[in-house]
């Protein structure tokens, strides 16, 4: 804005004074229009501390809804495939850990590394079962909650940040994941913490952050080769959240090189040292995955299916920030910039595997960028919230601004979490209950010399691993023979697989060949 | 005993074969309890027996 030629800085840009009462809620401008004003963000120095009833108590509600949408389905089906895998493996590498116990090559086939996830959730497993393994995942996605709720607090303020949090926590794939005993809930926390630890050095806190949020970035990709998948995304978030400056300014974008820079040593270290098998793994499962069979309008469809809503609220999150910051302050506009970062990183899951055509845990996978997009669509909420709380002089949490946010609540939210609650319970109930074929497998299963041929074993092996040991199961995918005659080693992959097979829910499963599933050929993956 | 589990879709591609190779099935197992129906059949592999 400029008077007679003049630059006039907007209200909204001024850095913000820390008062005695550091937890009352900052003082919105006059005036209900998203101007330049109101997209400014808060300078470094002025991020508060929470408050209890502003930012606290909402989120409690947020974690509590969450625990209860995620918790109710952690009964309700045996164990998946994946979850088999993920804790049979596990209990081999904690035996071979601390015991010396033979254990399979998962390295060479798995997606994630074998010693983080499974190791973790054996002990998980040891100390609960499976409820406690799916507890884990719950407390896992609970954490990513968190960490939402404060990344956009930062890059905001409370209302965006209790939008934001509400936003993720109503998704069918957040409550899926929560129960979900694979390492995606793990990577996930790990990756948006690391998106929390961004913005925080963005707005305050330095090289240490940058430092934390590069490790915690690391352990994501460790955990889970693919989410790599976002680090340009984190790398965004470090360089455009806060006010320090304008968007192209150097100290930015050495803020993101800095990320980048630490990132690298971070994941290079323990790649150097995990050896070949490891980058073979990697290269097999994330770098070379093969392409699937489905059509790409239906990976489309399922996504939007996910999460079309939110990834809408964001588009219109960007578009209103263009429109606010489009003549305001270099600094202030660095806020379009973040908020279309944060929208394209809910995209990139679909977009790549629209690419690949494969429909194969995109459930999972779309919740990785749903966190970062729904930073931009509880800004754009709180927006809302202000517009309908109209010309009013007061603070934030004032009735007319709860009124409102109840209301849009109401409108968005609820809609939101009701549907993201029957889409929780059908990705659950999209494998079969093995409990009576578990049970009527077992008078036939001993430990010993007899080998047992089970299509995706997993699953009986994890039921069954106190009555036998991980080398008497063979599956479909992969089979080894010594010749008794000969002596001679074979192995090698089965040539074929079906094609594909319906699920209940009428989605289609690719079952194209593979090496050896750290991953199902259907549903959850 | 080489037993063998076995899902709808991939039992029906893969029994015929077993059948040549004198497979015989043991019993069928027909889940219960979730959304989603599933079958499973085990089979005994030829010489052994339960």
């Amino acid at each position: 804005m400029s008077t007679g030629g003049q630059w006039i800085r907007p209200e909204g840009t001024r850095p913000l004074r820390r008062t005695p009462t550091a937890t009352l809620p900052r003082l919105e401008p006059v005036g209900a229009a998203p101007d330049a004003a109101r997209s400014a963000l808060p300078e470094p120095s002025a991020v508060r501390r929470a408050g209890l009833w502003t930012d606290w108590a909402p989120l409690a509600l947020v974690l509590v809804v969450q625990a209860v949408l995620s918790g109710r389905l952690i009964g309700t089906n045996t164990a998946f495939l994946d979850e088999g895998t993920y804790l049979y493996s596990g209990h081999q590498e904690l035996a071979h850990l601390l015991h010396g116990h033979p254990v399979a090559a998962y390295q060479t086939f798995f997606s994630g590394a074998p010693v983080i996830y499974p190791v973790v959730v054996a002990v998980a497993d040891h100390l609960g079962g499976l409820t406690a393994a799916r507890l884990l995942s719950l407390a896992f996605m609970l954490s990513a909650t968190v960490a939402l709720h404060l990344a956009t607090r930062r890059v905001r303020d409370s209302l965006s940040a209790f939008f934001a949090a509400a936003l993720f926590a109503a998704l069918g794939p957040t409550q899926f994941l929560g129960g979900f005993a694979t390492y995606d809930a793990m990577a996930l926390a790990c990756l948006v913490w690391a998106g929390y630890f961004a913005v925080r050095a963005a707005t305050g806190g330095g090289w240490g952050s940058l430092l934390v949020a590069a490790l915690a970035m690391a352990l994501a990709d460790c955990t889970k080769y693919a989410s790599v998948l976002w680090t340009p995304v984190v790398l965004g978030v470090a360089v455009f959240a806060g006010t320090a400056g304008g968007s192209w300014r150097w100290a930015r974008w050495r803020r993101g090189f800095g990320l980048l820079v630490l990132w690298l040593i971070a994941v290079g270290v323990p790649a150097a040292l995990a050896g070949s098998s490891y980058l073979k793994g990697f290269d097999t499962t994330t770098l070379q995955r093969q392409a699937g069979h489905d059509a790409q309008s239906y990976v489309a469809e399922s996504a939007a299916k996910w999460i079309g809503a939110l990834l809408v609220l964001a588009l219109a999150g960007v578009l209103v920030s263009w429109f606010a910051t489009r003549r305001s302050a270099p600094a202030a506009r660095s806020e379009f910039w973040l908020t279309l970062v944060l929208l394209l990183g809910g995209l990139l899951a679909p977009a790549n595997q629209i690419r690949i055509h494969t429909w194969l845990s995109l459930q999972k996978h779309v919740d990785f960028g749903a966190w970062f997009a729904c930073i931009a669509a509880g800004i754009l909420l709180a927006r809302t919230c202000r517009l309908l709380r109209a010309r009013n002089r007061t603070r934030v949490w004032t009735t007319g601004a709860i009124a409102a946010a109840a209301a849009l609540a109401a409108a968005v939210v609820l809609p939101l979490g009701w549907v993201g609650a029957t889409q929780g319970t059908d990705m659950f109930d999209a494998w079969p209950n093995s409990t009576s074929f578990v049970a009527a497998l077992r008078p036939y299963v001993h430990r010993g010399p007899d080998q047992y041929l089970v299509e995706d074993y997993d699953v009986p092996a994890y039921y069954l691993r106190d009555v036998s040991d991980w080398q008497q199961w063979h599956d479909l995918e992969a089979v080894d023979y010594t010749v008794p005659a000969t002596g001679r080693q074979l192995s090698g992959p089965r040539p074929s697989r079906p094609r594909s097979r319906p699920t209940r829910t009428g989605s289609w499963c690719s079952t194209s060949p593979r090496p050896r599933p750290p991953t199902s050929p259907c549903s959850p993956r | 005993m080489l037993d063998f589990a076995e899902t709808p879709a991939t039992d029906l591609a893969v029994q015929p074969s077993l059948k040549r190779a004198g497979y015989r099935v043991l019993t069928t197992v027909v889940s219960t309890g979730s959304g989603t129906t599933g079958r499973y059949t085990i089979y005994l592999a030829p010489g052994t027996s339960s």
